[in-house]
């Protein structure tokens, strides 16, 4: 939804949409240079963090909205052989979200007891047991997306997908998800399940080619 | 944040879309050795670059995207050729953006001789980067997969606006930029190579293609 209304010349940010990215002041697109950033206090400050990739979060000391997930993992050693990572990127492509969207589907994966990832962002807002924000007034906050990281031992790749299936029922914006499979000589590990599941995934995204030092195989 | 993954498109149009990058790069304090990342990104035909240098203290983002010149730039968006970035003594490593997969391959290659310890990561078609894997003898080691988007899709801008704008992971390319630089393009009021120069400026982190953003926008119009 665009957070612009046009009267006449002028254009007004619609404060209640707008998510804080900053990016009509940063390109410098206003003739009479009226963008300006205003300080933010909670729960709006949540916008910009997660809107802004240039913001950092405080919580966590990295800009972005997640974390190095699988960049890092010939380092880290973050996911295991019979392990899988999700994201679960709520509000992208472009949609935005309300933070109260992505604590529902959050609700819904506690249940199956993943394990958040303790070092992203969401999982800094939320109770990681019941999935729930720790303060319910930044529901109301709209950002441009946040990420839902979290593991979980391989077999429980099925359930978490069909509990994410059952959340795009209810969730008013849409969610792009991201899985996580280590490889071995080669192979995606995970990948014979997800066909087998007909959990279809696209023909392009990220390899970590592991020439990290010290590597962990 | 995974800014690179979610790139749409056909298997003929992603061909031309790769992205190799470092994560976790701070854990390395030898600065010669992250000059040494960048200079070997810069070496294959990169068509984006993003690095930084140190500037009165403070870190300065450094940008090159083909077609971009200064007389370009706008707020706080500013562009560097390939030289200026040479010049800076101090360099971080960074992110470089390919057109195909030989110069993909070759900066695999030295940058796998040249043995920096940064943990890297290769953006594009499975098959195509595995294969480039396999060749230069390294992983694949982790993958991030897509396994598209669920909800209310009705919100999404059409597909073909889409394999624009998700260039940018972020999503600092709002799909109404884009339709509005394409129907300037579309009245001649601005070539095809100006309009995605100001896309590919909204992506702070200079993961956008615009060589790519160019043909799908000329595919479009036509």
């Amino acid at each position: 939804m665009p957070s612009f209304s046009q009267y006449g010349k002028k254009a007004v940010i619609d404060q209640d949409e707008c998510v804080e990215c900053g990016e009509c002041q940063k390109c410098g697109v206003c003739p009479v240079d009226a963008h300006y950033r205003p300080k933010y206090e909670w729960p709006r400050v949540l916008r910009w963090y997660w809107s802004d990739p240039l913001a950092v979060f405080p919580w966590t000391g990295i800009g972005g909205r997640g974390t190095q997930e699988m960049k890092t993992n010939d380092v880290t050693g973050r996911f295991a052989d019979d392990e899988v990572g999700f994201g679960v990127e709520v509000g992208r492509p472009g949609v935005g979200t309300r933070l109260s969207e992505a604590e529902k589907i959050s609700v819904k994966l506690a249940t199956l007891g993943v394990q958040y990832e303790p070092d992203s962002p969401w999982t800094k807002v939320i109770d990681p047991i019941s999935g729930k924000l720790r303060d319910p007034k930044a529901g109301g906050e709209k950002v441009l997306s946040c990420i839902l990281e979290f593991k979980a031992p391989m077999e429980k790749t099925v359930p978490i997908w069909n509990t994410l299936m059952e959340a795009s029922k209810e969730i008013d914006s849409v969610f792009t998800v991201d899985i996580i499979s280590k490889c071995k000589d080669g192979k995606i590990l995970l990948k014979p399940l997800l066909d087998e599941e007909g959990i279809k995934v696209r023909i392009n995204g990220k390899t970590n080619v592991g020439l990290g030092r010290p590597l962990i195989p | 944040m995974t800014h690179s993954n979610h790139r749409r498109g056909s298997r003929e149009s992603l061909l031309d879309d790769y992205i190799i990058f470092t994560s976790g790069a701070g854990r390395i304090k030898d600065r010669a050795k992250h000059r040494k990342q960048i200079e070997i990104l810069m070496k294959h035909n990169p068509v984006g670059i993003a690095t930084s240098t140190m500037d009165n203290g403070t870190r300065k983002r450094l940008r090159y995207v083909k077609g971009w010149d200064n007389s370009k730039d706008s707020g706080i968006f500013e562009s560097s050729t390939l030289e200026e970035i040479k010049a800076h003594e101090d360099l971080s490593a960074g992110s470089g953006v390919y057109t195909n997969l030989k110069d993909v391959k070759a900066a695999l290659k030295e940058l796998k001789e040249a043995d920096l310890g940064f943990s890297i990561v290769c953006t594009g078609i499975f098959d195509q980067v595995h294969e480039a894997c396999k060749d230069v003898g390294t992983g694949p080691h982790t993958v991030n997969m897509s396994a598209e988007s669920f909800g209310r899709m009705e919100h999404l801008p059409e597909p073909k606006i889409l394999e624009i704008t998700t260039m940018c992971g972020h999503h600092m390319v709002s799909p109404y930029l884009v339709k509005h630089l394409i129907s300037q393009v579309r009245r001649t009021r601005m070539s095809t190579g100006d309009a995605v120069i100001e896309m590919a400026k909204q992506c702070t982190c200079n993961f956008f293609n615009a060589v790519r953003a160019e043909k799908l926008i000329n595919e479009y119009i036509s």
